[in-house]
This record gives C-alpha cells, sequence and structure tokens, in this order.
C-alpha cells in the first residue's frame, strides 16, 4: 500500500531532467503524442522509445519507479501485440502459428480456425510502441516535476487557474487514492471475501470499494476545499507567484526541438499520404517518399 | 475579538447540531474547546470562520462576529484574514511538495509582492520554529513538523484568530507537545486568540485560559481550567478525559487541583506510604500466537523500516506496541497480519509461516483493523458491516447472528445497528470497524491506533472487552495510560529496533528509555516517583497512601 504511494508520487532531486521548465516538458509531452500518432513504423517507434527511457537514466529516479514502468511497458507492449496477432482482421495476412486448426474436432469447426498472424504482430508492436513512447514520456513528466510547478506552468500556457488547480490536486491525491484502494480490497480479502469469485464477486468487489474510495475522497477534498478557501483561494481573479518560472536555453531548445519534430514528421506523412492516394505528386519529394515509405 | 450570540445551526433536514450558543472571546484568550463526539464543537469552529453559512448548506440563525465583522455578511476573502483554520490530518491539508510553496499559498492568492510573499514565509516559519525547513519536502518532515507547516500557512495570512480543529489527536506525544508548545508560544507572544478544539485536555489543559464544554450543541461549561475541574462529575458523565493530576487531587479530596506534576509534588501532603506489591503478571511464551526471527524489511532498498527484529508473542497475551510515529510498529503491525513479508528472516503466525502463506488463508483467525477505520466499512448498515466477514467464512446461521450481536454489544454500537457506517461520528466508526473483525472470532486481534478520536468511556469498555475475551491482542498506541492499564507486555520500539519488551511496569520505570521513543511517563508515575514509591494508576497511588 505504501509501495503504491510510494511509486506514484514525483522524485523531486536535482538532475537535468528536474531542471526542464513544466511548460517546456507540457509541451514536449503533446507533441510526442502527436508523432507517435503519425508514425507507423516500429523501428524508429522503438528507437524514440529508447530515448525516451534514456530521460529516466538522466533523472536517476528510484528502482521501485523503473520497475513500476518496465512492468507497465512489458505488459502494455506484449498485451498489445499478442491480442492483434491473434485478431489480425485486415488482408494480406500470415499465418506463423496454429493454435486451433480448421480441422480439428468440435473446436476447429466452432471457431473456423485460430492462428497467430505475422502482420498483426507488427501491427500490434506498433499500437504498443505509441502508447508506450507516450506512458513513458508522460510519467517521466509527472515523476520529475514538482506539481507547484506543474501548476505554474499550466497558468502559465494559459489554462485557467482553477482547472489547473484540480488537475494538480488530482494528481497530488492520486497515489493516496491508489493506496487506499488497495488497503480496502485487501480488508475486504481479510474477511473471507474471494474478489476473483466466478459470478459476482468482481462486481461486488467493485461495488465495495467504491463506497470507502468516494468516502474518503470526499471527505479529504471537503478537508482541502475548507483548507484552500481559508487561505483565499480564487479571491481576486489573478494572484502573484513567490516563484517565476523562467525559460533557459536548453527549455527554448526542448521545445523547438520537440515542435520542429512533430511539424517535420507530421508534414513529411501528410505529403506521403497525397502522394499515396494519389492526389498529389512532385518528383522533387522523391526522396522524401522513400525517407517516409522506409523511416517514418 | 469573538463574539457570539443566540447561534443555531442545521444541517439541511436534520435536527439542530448547534442550539443557541452565547459566546464571547477576548482577544489573545486560548480557549480549549471540548465535548463528546458529535456535540458540535467542530461545526462551531466552522462558524467562526466563515465556512458555515458561506461553504456549508444547512440553516444558520444568530451571528458571528470576529473581530467586529460578521461573518454571515463578510466574504471567504475578508474572513480569511481575520481567522485561519488548521485541521486534524495535515495530509489532507499540504498539497505542495516544498514547505515554502505550501507557506506562499495564502500570500499569492491575496496579490501581495514577492518581496511581502517572501517577509511572510520568514515571518510564519520562524513563528513555528521551522525556518531551517524552509526548502524542505513536506513528505519527509515529521507528522509534528507537517502540523507545524499547516499553522505556518495559516500564519502567512496574518489572522488575528487562529481556530484549531483537533491539531495533535492523531500525533506521537513528542509531535502533540512540539506542536502545542508553538501553539502557546503564538498565544502568548503573538497575542493570537486560539480556539482550538481537542479530545486530549490531559494534554493542552495546562496551557489555556478557559475550557469550554459542549453537550448535543450546547455550551455546558465555560471556565478557567482550574475553575472548571472542579466540576469532575461533568467530565466523568460526558466521557472525558481529565488530568491524571487532577483526578488524583480530587480522590484527595483536594479543592485547589494542579494542572502540572511540578505543581502537584508540592501540594501534595503525604504521612506515610504503604508498600504496594503489585507482581507482574508472569507470561508464558511456550505456546507462540506469533514468533518473529530477525526480521528485516524497507519499503524502498536504501530505506530499512524493520531491523532484526526477534520476538515471540504468547497466545492470550496482551501487547501494546509503542515508540514514535515512524519507528516501525505499523510495519511490524501488518507482519503479524501476514500482509507484508519480511525481505529477511521470519514471521510465524498461529504456527504458519507467513512466507508461504497468503494473508487471506489467516481469514477469521487473525483480525486487523486500520488506523483509518473508513477503509474498512462498505457497507450499508453497521449490522451488515458486522455480518460481512462471517457471511464469507461460511458461518451458519445462528452462529453467525449470535458473533455480529456480541461483536456491536462489545462495542457498544447495538442502538446504532441499522444506521449508515459512514454518517457515524470517527468513534463510532472506529468501534463498527472493530466489531467487523470480532464477528469473524479472530485467535489474534491487531489494532494500529485503537484509541485516536474515542472518548474515554468508549477506550476503556473496548479495551475492558479484550481484557475479558482472553484471546491474543497487539496494539499499536502513543496512549500510555492504556497500554499500562490494558496490556500484559509493552514493546517499545525506535527506528526499526525493539529498545523495549517486557512488563509495562518494568519498562515505563527508565525515563531516559521512554525519552527515546519520544514517550512520557504518566503524570501519576511521575508523582509518585518524586514522592519515593511507584504508583502506575491514580487507584495504586490511593492504595499506597
Amino acid at each position: 500500500m505504501i509501495r503504491a504511494r510510494t511509486i506514484a508520487e514525483p522524485t523531486i532531486k536535482d538532475t537535468i531532467i528536474h531542471r526542464i521548465d513544466p511548460r517546456a516538458k507540457i509541451v514536449l509531452v503533446i507533441s510526442t503524442a502527436f508523432t507517435v500518432v503519425a508514425l507507423d513504423n516500429p523501428e524508429t517507434m522503438l528507437i524514440l522509445l529508447l530515448i525516451s527511457l534514456g530521460g529516466y537514466a538522466l533523472a536517476r529516479l528510484p528502482v521501485s519507479k523503473l520497475k513500476a514502468l518496465f512492468i507497465l511497458l512489458l505488459l502494455g507492449l506484449w498485451g498489445t501485440m499478442l491480442s492483434q496477432a491473434l485478431f489480425y482482421s485486415q488482408l494480406p495476412r500470415t499465418i506463423i502459428f496454429t493454435i486451433i486448426s480448421p480441422g480439428a474436432p468440435f473446436l476447429g469447426d466452432l471457431t473456423g480456425g485460430f492462428f497467430v498472424y505475422q502482420e498483426g504482430f507488427r501491427y500490434g508492436a506498433v499500437q504498443g510502441l505509441r502508447s508506450a513512447i507516450v506512458l513513458s514520456i508522460g510519467l517521466l513528466m509527472s515523476w520529475t516535476t514538482d506539481p507547484r510547478n506543474m501548476l505554474n506552468g499550466l497558468v502559465r500556457l494559459k489554462i485557467p487557474y482553477n482547472i489547473a488547480f484540480m488537475v494538480v490536486t488530482s494528481m497530488r491525491f492520486l497515489p493516496i487514492i491508489l493506496a487506499e484502494v488497495a488497503t480496502i480490497v485487501t480488508v475486504q480479502r481479510l474477511r473471507g471475501f474471494k474478489p476473483t469469485r466466478v459470478g459476482t464477486g468482481v462486481i461486488k468487489t467493485a461495488i465495495n470499494t467504491l463506497t470507502p474510495t468516494l468516502a474518503s475522497c470526499v471527505r479529504r477534498a471537503s478537508v482541502l476545499a475548507i483548507s484552500v478557501e481559508g487561505r483565499a483561494f480564487r479571491a481576486y481573479d489573478s494572484r502573484t507567484y513567490l516563484k517565476e518560472l523562467r525559460f533557459t536555453f536548453l527549455d527554448k531548445a526542448i521545445i523547438f526541438t520537440g515542435i520542429s519534430i512533430a511539424l517535420v514528421i507530421i508534414i513529411s506523412k501528410v505529403l506521403y499520404g497525397l502522394y499515396a492516394s494519389e492526389i498529389y505528386y512532385s518528383s522533387n519529394l522523391r526522396e522524401l517518399y522513400t525517407f517516409v515509405r522506409d523511416v517514418l | 475579538m469573538i463574539k457570539i450570540e443566540d447561534l443555531c445551526f442545521s444541517y439541511s433536514n436534520n435536527k439542530p447540531v448547534l442550539k443557541g450558543i452565547n459566546l464571547e472571546i477576548k482577544k489573545g484568550e486560548f480557549i480549549l474547546l471540548t465535548g463528546p463526539t458529535g456535540c458540535g464543537k467542530s461545526t462551531l469552529l466552522k462558524c467562526l470562520n466563515g465556512i458555515i453559512p458561506h461553504e456549508s448548506s444547512g440553516e444558520m440563525r444568530g451571528s458571528v462576529h470576529i473581530n467586529g465583522i460578521e461573518t454571515k455578511s463578510s466574504s471567504m476573502k475578508e474572513l480569511s484574514q481575520h481567522a485561519g483554520m488548521v485541521f486534524q490530518s495535515p495530509d489532507d491539508q499540504i498539497f505542495s511538495t516544498v514547505v515554502e510553496d505550501e507557506v506562499a499559498f495564502g500570500p499569492e492568492n491575496l496579490l501581495l509582492t514577492r518581496e511581502e510573499i517572501e517577509k511572510r514565509i520568514e515571518y510564519s516559519l520562524k513563528a513555528v520554529g521551522m525556518l531551517e525547513h524552509r526548502n524542505s519536502a513536506t513528505n519527509a518532515l515529521s507528522g509534528g513538523q507537517k502540523q507545524r507547516i499547516c499553522i505556518a500557512s495559516v500564519l502567512a495570512m496574518q489572522p488575528c484568530v487562529l481556530l484549531l480543529d483537533e491539531p495533535i489527536s492523531q500525533m506521537d506525544p513528542k509531535g502533540a507537545d512540539e506542536v502545542l508548545r508553538v501553539i502557546k508560544k503564538l498565544n502568548s507572544e503573538l497575542d493570537l486568540t486560539i480556539v482550538m478544539v481537542e479530545h486530549r485536555i490531559h494534554e493542552a489543559a495546562h496551557l489555556v485560559d478557559r475550557i469550554i464544554i459542549m453537550n448535543e450543541g450546547e455550551i455546558v461549561l465555560s471556565e478557567p481550567p482550574k475553575k472548571a475541574f472542579k466540576n469532575v462529575e461533568l467530565f466523568h458523565d460526558l466521557g472525558l478525559r481529565l488530568p491524571e493530576t487532577v483526578e488524583l487531587f480530587h480522590r484527595l479530596g483536594y479543592e485547589d487541583v494542579p494542572l502540572t506534576v511540578e505543581e502537584t509534588v508540592g501540594k501534595i501532603n503525604i504521612k506515610k506510604i504503604k508498600d504496594n506489591n503489585h507482581n507482574s503478571p508472569i507470561i508464558d511464551i511456550s505456546n507462540a500466537a506469533i514468533s518473529a526471527k530477525d526480521v528485516w524489511y524497507g519499503y524502498e532498498k536504501d530505506k530499512v523500516v524493520l531491523k532484526g527484529i526477534n520476538l515471540e508473542i504468547g497466545k492470550g497475551e496482551r501487547v501494546a506496541l509503542m515508540g514514535n510515529n515512524g519507528s516501525g510498529k505499523s510495519t511490524l503491525l501488518l507482519h503479524f497480519a501476514a500482509m507484508l513479508k519480511p525481505r529477511k528472516g521470519e514471521v510465524k503466525i498461529l504456527g504458519k509461516n507467513i512466507g508461504s502463506n497468503s494473508p487471506y488463508t489467516f481469514a477469521g483467525k487473525v483480525g486487523i483493523v486500520f488506523q483509518n477505520p473508513d477503509l474498512m466499512l462498505f457497507c450499508d448498515t453497521v449490522k451488515d458491516e458486522a455480518s460481512f466477514g462471517p457471511q464469507n467464512l461460511g458461518y451458519s446461521k445462528e452462529e453467525l447472528n449470535s458473533n455480529v450481536s456480541k461483536a456491536l454489544k462489545a462495542m457498544t454500537i447495538e442502538a446504532l445497528s441499522d444506521d449508515a457506517p459512514h454518517a457515524l461520528s470517527k468513534g463510532q466508526r472506529l468501534r463498527v470497524a472493530v466489531a467487523s473483525i470480532l464477528s469473524t472470532t479472530p485467535e489474534l486481534l491487531l489494532l494500529d491506533e485503537p484509541t485516536t478520536g474515542q472518548d474515554k468511556i468508549h477506550i476503556e469498555e473496548m479495551m475492558k472487552h479484550f481484557l475479558d475475551s482472553k484471546k491474543t491482542l497487539v496494539f499499536c498506541t502513543h496512549d500510555i495510560e492504556t497500554a499500562i492499564k490494558f496490556s500484559t507486555r509493552v514493546i517499545i520500539m525506535n527506528q526499526g529496533n525493539i529498545i523495549a519488551d517486557g512488563n509495562p511496569r518494568k519498562v515505563f520505570l527508565d525515563k531516559e528509555l521512554l525519552e527515546q521513543a519520544s514517550l512520557k511517563q504518566p503524570p501519576v508515575l511521575q508523582i509518585s516517583q518524586e514522592l519515593g514509591f511507584s504508583a502506575f494508576s491514580i487507584e495504586e497511588f490511593l492504595e499506597a497512601l
């Protein structure tokens, strides 16, 4: 329970990753999200994932967090690849392994055969890598950014203060809620309840868990609300800040590089798409078409 | 400074919580507001800083004036600079990860310049003695330090009234002491008016100017401490805990009651002391319920919480696990429930090694009650809550009904059996959580801080039940009086090690050892030792005379 909370909370250190301005981090996450949606080459995406993991090495995060990240990435990637390999429906598709032969008695007739497809694996890898890259960059941002700096960053990016406060407060309390959910399920099991029992087990666990979780959230939220109201929260339309955020050269470089790469990739993919669907072709762009087809 | 006239309040469609309160509090007064759970003291506090009526639904009549301003007709913005409020749990109020950011939050909202914010941070942190922690991470602080940060963040608004809602209820004696000392310093040095709601009267009484007792929405007593303690029967009737010095002098028939040990020793007049021979009960650990051998554990690799714990707890023992916050007692308790497995070493519960058994295999045999009872309550009624365990464990209908009824009776919550658990007071919710475990008739019962937020009457009733049941009980507590009265053995932990293990009567005689664990001898023991003998309770003290 305490471990869940330790993993979810940010680790504040003085590393190059921690020092990056929260605005630069937010812009980087958003531009990465756009980039990975545009990409569909698994090799390039794997390189992008490795680069994002390099950030973890620079941030010197604790082993418990790295373990959690590894488990999440592995489960996400393997789960997507396997499910796509089994249920890939597009053509052409190449069978690399037969689980149930169409000729097998009963199950063969019932399913029409159950196969593992090569193209499904590749398609699953692309989907899985997309999620993995965004997850790893997103977690790196939230694990290395002080919530107050995040709040300032969001406000400077013109997000209304009330909404930014709510977002940051939710992030602050999410680890506590996760730890509480773990406790509540444990408590039920210690009283002889079997959450995985076939039938009502899972549903009943969900209902039983929801009541105390909500009650606890409401109590905590009301205390926090009274506490911040008592400290003049929303007293005026604007507010002052003790710490001013200032861009360094590195922050500017990150924002410039992140946005530029995203734009170049998106424009290149659009041009390639126009060429592939025979809408627009330019002989001057032949090298670009080759690059997009082979690399992006 | 504060003037309340004919104040009545009721939450929507419910019976009145406050019934015609009239009260005046002078500038610089330190008020201790107390009373049984659900008497309306926290609601009254909310009326003082304007939460009621501005941020709470319900009907309010009468008026509240703070520093000449009527709360009803002024805004929260204006009121926030006159009355600041601090709550029970610092973790629910702190949302910044760095101390200075938390303190700066209020001044930032008031549109103050950076220079002024800097000044206020320095002023507030200095006032609570936390200036050197200005750049510390908030989650690296102790409970007492966190609460002082909460007070500093309110002080940064420069209010003239400080309202505190049970600020020490979750703290170990050392943390509570440091918070109370800071509050007193603010009161005397800054002439700050303070209204503090607190159950731990015995720890705060000597610091305050006036004690106000509420019962069922009304003020039933409002007197300076010495005068208030002349109404000992009222405290007893309402289940409020008197300082031991007061209780002792009352029993001795003295008129003028002392509030501190030092004051007591000078006043007491003893002719002859008898030798009170209270033999320690012999502990039989040949039949161990719990056995721990060289247990090491840490939540993170570089932070070791348990450092080679060795102990055996015999069947039928009642063991109090004590020590300051973070000493490892709750972690050890989780091992006894098989919820944590040692990194190194071995723990056996009822003869089974927890390393090879899931905690759920102990369901019905081992019961644990967590510090936060809210996480244990998920049924619609109190009765359903107590029935949940026996139902899952396949008890017969007769057995189930009998167990549920016994558990509700033991926790004195029979009258609440059809109520929704989450609608009850904190003390009642804790008793429901205990009943939900008792109904499964466990052989080993583990309780994490069972006395927090409880009235004296209910603590005693609960503990008496365990005394009679003869089952093995292990409980974490900061409450020395309860440990002395109800445990057969006390284990004191400090920084992951057991520094004392034995009969409470022997362990609590060692002042140095107690200091290491941020504990203090109970006042009656201190007084008796000053007089040349050792009494662990008022009864023993009187017996010895």
